[in-house]
């Protein structure tokens, strides 16, 4: 997958990666920011095949989450959305 | 047929019936704790409440006349009559506690708090406003949790939908532990969501999303040689000169090190000219930093300006010397000395607390938090800082809801020892020894001494610590043994919000510049 085209993923999908942070930790989507312009701030796992990372920054709170989605349906759908808190 | 029915009902009543009676048992064993906690606290507050009208009163007693021992035995009366009083209050006190917690009996079978809160964090969130002190009663019409969707027990339930009911309710409890966490500034972390190796590679990736966003001026292998490195045992010790009173800012020091951020925050606040000075930006990565310059003159050991001038400590010690270890820690230590003092004055830096060190050396991108305990000593003078185990229920729930949060990729931390202990012995060994031996344990600390924070093992409830003498040891404390030991943490949240803002301004404004 280009690196262009899960970028556009993760911009199609914004408001579901915030509110997977919302649902799980219970901070508000408008308190939330995806790192989109950075290179490092969206990346495909090399951990784990056909996952997107993305890196989300609390910005009241000052909490780095990532997100991590299963890449469905040949790169058009994003779901099995995770949470972590980085740092 | 009926009889597989009645041994699926029996299985499902069964089931029930362990989720019923677990709960139960745990938040009764956490009322019964709680209970204790809450009468210790009563008896030590009491205690010190009674201590300090004591010495109030000996001292009015005194100053009235000095000499006159009617006076004085009337006051010791007054005082043990005033000190009885007290001790009926906290029995009548202590009554009423254990009243409201048998009955709001019925209120934890009904799942109103449980799974997961504990008893003392509930407590505080009920201090705190996040809870209302209504919900402890059995009333429904006044059970008045802050949650949207608080649906009184329906009646006529099946197993299954109570099953259902109970699993709903555990979710909503754990939404409140959250709400409550959150307002404390920890978070609950979700590792199981994620595997560790993935969260490793995040790791990485946002190091390299750090150094993509900043503009350093120090290469990687710079920093290696001047700071060390992890990797190499014992690059990166520190030792606290013997003839300065400065722990707390090795502590500090020593904890700041071992962030993964630090090697971030320096490459981009700290610059080696070739003439072997130092150009540091103080506060670290902040748009409004200073930059202080240090000659490699002042790094090194000084002559005490007051030796012989003057009759106390000061005045006893003829050089005063800089930490040991690599040339970047002790530039460190300089600026933010010349930062405060507007000269790097060992003496005038002698005595502080860990988390002003790293707020001022991190500004707005880190957040302070501290905790502590104080009473007044014996002649009124000063206060004494006790055992973190005498902080009062709020305060222990704040203490223990940080550590169960610690996180060293977030957190960086400094505790304090006491100044004093209960042993009668206590001034005796501060002035030979200048140490106490731990309560519980073959340990050995210094009185009113920083150590650094390195490690939290939330699981097995243990603390790593270093003695800024020598950080190259690591002291490994239970919960327990920490809280009975330090009387105080000085530690810092790091903000990636302000962090991540303030890398960005750098840049631009060295592309400014150019």
């Amino acid at each position: 997958m280009e690196t262009q085209n899960y970028r556009e993923l993760a911009k199609k999908f914004e408001s579901e990666i915030k509110a997977a942070i919302e649902t799980k930790l219970g901070v508000s989507s408008n308190e939330l920011a995806l790192l989109l312009e950075d290179k490092e701030g969206i990346y495909l796992s090399k951990e784990q095949a056909n996952t997107l990372c993305c890196f989300v920054i609390g910005q009241e709170n000052g909490f780095l989450y990532l997100v991590t989605a299963a890449i469905q349906n040949n790169g058009e759908v994003l779901d099995d959305f995770k949470v972590a808190v980085v740092s | 047929m009926e009889k597989n029915h009645t041994d699926e009902l029996q299985t499902q009543n069964t089931e029930k019936n362990v989720l019923t009676n677990e709960a139960v048992v745990r938040n009764s064993e956490e009322l019964q704790t709680y209970v204790i906690k809450i009468e210790n606290s009563i008896q030590n507050d009491s205690e010190r409440f009674i201590q300090k009208e004591e010495e109030q009163l000996v001292s009015g007693l005194k100053s009235l006349n000095e000499k006159d021992e009617t006076v004085a035995t009337k006051g010791k009366a007054l005082i043990g009559q005033f000190g009885d009083t007290i001790k009926n209050i906290a029995t009548t006190y202590q009554q009423k506690i254990k009243t409201l917690f048998n009955t709001s009996v019925p209120a934890v079978e009904s799942k109103k708090f449980h799974s997961g809160i504990s008893f003392a964090e509930f407590v505080a969130g009920v201090e705190s406003g996040l809870y209302k002190t209504e919900d402890m009663t059995t009333d429904p019409a006044k059970a008045n949790l802050e949650t949207e969707d608080s649906d009184p027990k329906p009646k006529n339930m099946t197993i299954d939908e109570q099953i259902e009911y109970e699993k709903k309710q555990i979710e909503k409890d754990k939404e409140l532990l959250r709400k409550f966490k959150r307002r404390h500034g920890s978070i609950e972390r979700l590792e199981q969501e994620i595997s560790p190796e993935m969260i490793k590679e995040a790791q990485e990736k946002r190091l390299q999303l750090l150094e993509g966003r900043g503009l350093f001026q120090m290469s990687k292998e710079d920093f290696k040689k001047y700071f060390g490195s992890k990797e190499i045992a014992g690059t990166t010790n520190l030792m606290q000169a013997p003839t300065v009173g400065d722990c707390y800012l090795v502590a500090a020091l020593d904890a700041l090190s071992g962030s993964p951020h630090f090697e971030t925050i320096v490459r981009s606040s700290m610059k080696r000219l070739s003439d072997g000075s130092w150009e540091v930006q103080v506060p670290l990565l902040s748009e409004e930093g200073k930059t202080i310059k240090i000659e490699p003159k002042e790094i090194k050991s000084q002559f005490n300006k007051k030796f012989m001038k003057s009759i106390d400590a000061k005045g006893l010690r003829p050089i005063l010397g800089s930490l040991s270890g690599k040339e970047g820690m002790k530039v460190l230590e300089a600026a933010f000395i010349k930062d405060k003092f507007g000269s790097v004055d060992r003496l005038a830096a002698e005595g502080g607390y860990g988390g002003d060190v790293l707020i001022a050396l991190g500004g707005e991108n880190f957040l302070k938090y501290s905790v502590g305990t104080s009473r007044p000593n014996k002649k009124g003078t000063k206060s004494d800082r006790i055992s973190l185990n005498s902080l009062g229920p709020k305060d222990m729930a704040d203490l223990d809801a940080y550590l169960e949060g610690y996180d060293p990729e977030t957190h960086i931390a400094t505790a304090t020892t006491k100044t004093t202990t209960d042993s009668l012995l206590s001034p005796i060994m501060k002035k030979t020894l200048g140490m106490y031996p731990a309560k519980n344990s073959l340990k050995f600390f210094a009185f009113n001494h920083a150590y650094s924070i390195s490690d939290v093992d939330k699981k097995n409830k243990m603390i790593t610590m270093a003695n800024p003498w020598y950080t190259g040891i690591p002291i490994k404390l239970s919960f327990d043994e920490f809280k009975e030991e330090f009387g105080q943490i000085s530690a810092v949240r790091i903000n990636n919000a302000k962090l991540l803002q303030n890398m960005e301004r750098v840049k631009e404004k060295a592309e400014q510049v150019q």
